[in-house]
């Protein structure tokens, strides 16, 4: 189960940050801020452990507690999963593509303007259930 | 899976034009065509660029441009691609699609140009969405070959 599922933008604002009320909120924001410095260096390093063309990133870095991954789209936009090592997730990619769709349907809707916070409730909603387990139909 | 046939959306977009006229006047169809392909370029690469591997170098970006923006659009692949390797391009397409059914006499030749101003919008929003922002114009020498020219404001990397 994730506790905490973030969006941040090419200029590494965030989008939208949803934490799991079970967990100190401000220290999963602070955990998806020291993530942004490991996503831009494994961007940039030519000799990546993974496929340079993949899009999912992998663990980002070892903690005590969590366990952190990234994903980068080709838009630049960011998407950072933190799950807890006592509850780990399934399968971090089908997450990662899933909120990359869910992100996908949010541009196409004329009323948000490419952005902004996000507020939409059919997003809110998918990233809600996602950190909850549940596999999106 | 099936399209649906070509001459609906040139209907479309020669309305577009028409609608845009009749509302703002002449002189600003343009800009409201250009604003229109904007947020159509930035969804269509939004969804298109999901599946694909990640695309690095701004030549690559322009690339895929060319072959699958341009596929996904017109149903074929731009024609030529130049460049002068310091952030300048040239799309070239022999048959633009919005031109092939206007008359190729001079007489006809201005409002040409208000027929490639949605397309430059789609570029320009699709470059925009890869992180690289753009001037991009078109020039009409021989309709129905279009020549778009992007210029690049900074690169990627």
């Amino acid at each position: 189960m994730a506790v905490c599922i973030a969006v941040l933008t090419k200029d590494n604002c965030p989008l939208y940050v949803a934490t799991d009320p079970t967990e100190d909120a401000l220290k999963m924001h602070f955990l998806v801020h020291t993530s942004i410095d490991v996503i831009e260096e494994k961007l940039s390093s030519a000799t990546a452990a993974n496929d340079p063309r993949d899009l999912y990133l992998g663990q980002l870095y070892p903690n005590e507690d969590y366990r952190i991954y990234g994903y980068v789209t080709n838009t630049k936009i960011k998407i950072v999963v933190i799950e807890t090592i006592s509850n780990p997730l399934k399968d971090a990619r089908q997450v990662f593509s899933q909120v990359h769709s869910a992100y996908i349907s949010l541009v196409c809707n004329p009323f948000y303007s490419p952005g902004e916070t996000i507020t939409s409730q059919p997003f809110l909603q998918t990233v809600t259930a996602l950190m909850r387990g549940k596999a999106i139909a | 899976m099936s399209y649906a046939p070509d001459s609906l959306f040139d209907s479309l977009h020669h309305q577009m034009i028409l609608y845009f006229e009749g509302r703002h006047g002449q002189e600003q169809v343009s800009q409201c065509m250009e604003k229109l392909g904007y947020r159509v370029g930035f969804c269509l690469i939004e969804k298109a660029t999901k599946e694909e591997a990640r695309v690095k170098e701004d030549v690559d970006i322009v690339k895929y441009i060319c072959k699958d923006l341009w596929t996904m659009v017109f149903r074929k692949q731009a024609d030529n691609l130049k460049t002068n390797h310091t952030g300048t391009f040239v799309i070239q397409d022999n048959r633009f699609r919005f031109l092939t059914r206007v008359s190729q006499s001079e007489q006809y030749k201005q409002r040409g140009e208000l027929y490639v101003a949605f397309t430059c919008g789609v570029v320009k929003g699709a470059l925009a969405n890869f992180g690289l922002p753009c001037t991009v114009t078109a020039e009409i020498d021989m309709s129905p070959t279009v020549k778009v020219t992007l210029t690049l404001q900074h690169s990627v990397n």
